[in-house]
């Protein structure tokens, strides 16, 4: 089952992207406009510059994602 | 005994052709996309839009199916709403101007539909699976320049946030407004069919010739626009049929 592990920015350095689905650290998705946080996703075995922080399902990522930190407010016109 | 099978007009299926529909792309509303690059021949005047689209989730208000960066906002977005419509948005006449509106109807979206978006210097229009949805008046030019984000198309996702989530299948983009019988011929009654004889610019069928595996997209138009699967976007065999 795919998890997801949201990191601090300061932490994308520390990412090996080989381990986890994300392509590369500029095409990370970030909290809005602080952009203060990001997050990668895996599937397996968890990599070792995750170990100790917390896992969500997609279904909890995607609960957090709809908060207003990471939408923004910003939008296009709706 | 002969098998005739029908054929529609503009579609000349060749001889021997082997067209089949094995694979779609599977988003997962997060941050994976496809990146269909920057290139100039995907600012066209007049403009289809052509994709079939099965959400799993409606997590935001406005969930981004593609996005053509540009203009202020982006040039092009469409978009599916919690409300079950599809949505679009084309930046018209100068920076930050635009036309965006829901489609009239609303429709079970956890299904496949085929969506269709054209622009002929007159009037936008949007298709649902092969009919005519809405049509608004407008005769500005699509504003293409970029706000300094670059023009680049990713399907799956939207300049700032909220991605979709579900299935994307057999995208297509040309350089003019198809006729509302080309629309439904492409339809084709809820099984996607061959659409070369249209001549699109690109046209991304989503994992079929390129076998279903790796990272590359083939743009199978004339455009050249190979698109890179982006964040880890999965190829799906779940297809409309």
């Amino acid at each position: 089952m795919r998890k997801y592990v949201i990191i601090s920015a300061s932490d994308v350095a520390s990412v090996d992207f080989s381990q986890v689905d994300e392509t590369s650290a500029q095409t990370l998705r970030y909290n809005r406009p602080a952009g203060t946080k990001t997050f990668v996703k895996f599937d397996g075995s968890t990599p070792d510059f995750l170990e100790g922080k917390t896992q969500y399902t997609h279904s909890e990522i995607m609960t957090i994602l709809a908060t207003e930190e990471w939408t923004g407010t910003d939008f296009p016109p709706e | 005994m002969s098998l005739v099978l029908p054929t529609f007009a503009g579609f000349a299926q060749p001889a021997g052709s082997s067209f089949s529909n094995d694979y779609s792309i599977s988003v997962d509303g997060s941050d994976d996309y496809l990146d269909c690059g920057d290139d100039s021949s995907l600012n066209v005047a007049n403009l289809t839009i052509s994709l079939w689209f099965k959400s799993s989730g409606a997590t935001y208000p406005y969930n981004y199916i593609l996005t053509k960066y540009g203009g202020y906002y982006g040039t092009i977005h469409l978009r599916y709403t919690t409300a079950g419509k599809f949505n679009f948005f084309i930046g018209f006449g100068a920076f930050g101007a635009h036309v965006q509106s829901d489609f009239d109807t609303a429709f079970t979206l956890t299904d496949w539909h085929h969506v269709a978006l054209t622009y002929d210097g007159s009037h936008i229009k949007g298709y649902v699976d092969g009919s005519e949805d809405f049509s608004v008046a407008e005769t500005r030019s699509i504003y293409y320049t970029s706000d300094g984000d670059g023009q680049a198309l990713h399907i799956g996702k939207g300049k700032y946030a909220n991605p979709a989530e579900g299935l994307i299948d057999e995208v297509s983009w040309f350089g003019s407004a198809l006729s509302a019988s080309d629309i439904t011929a492409m339809y084709n009654s809820g099984v996607p069919t061959d659409i070369s004889s249209l001549n699109p610019v690109s046209w991304w069928r989503m994992g079929d010739n390129d076998g279903g595996t790796g990272t590359t997209v083939t743009d199978e138009g004339s455009g050249g626009n190979d698109g890179t699967l982006t964040n880890g976007p999965t190829f799906s065999s779940t297809v409309p049929s």
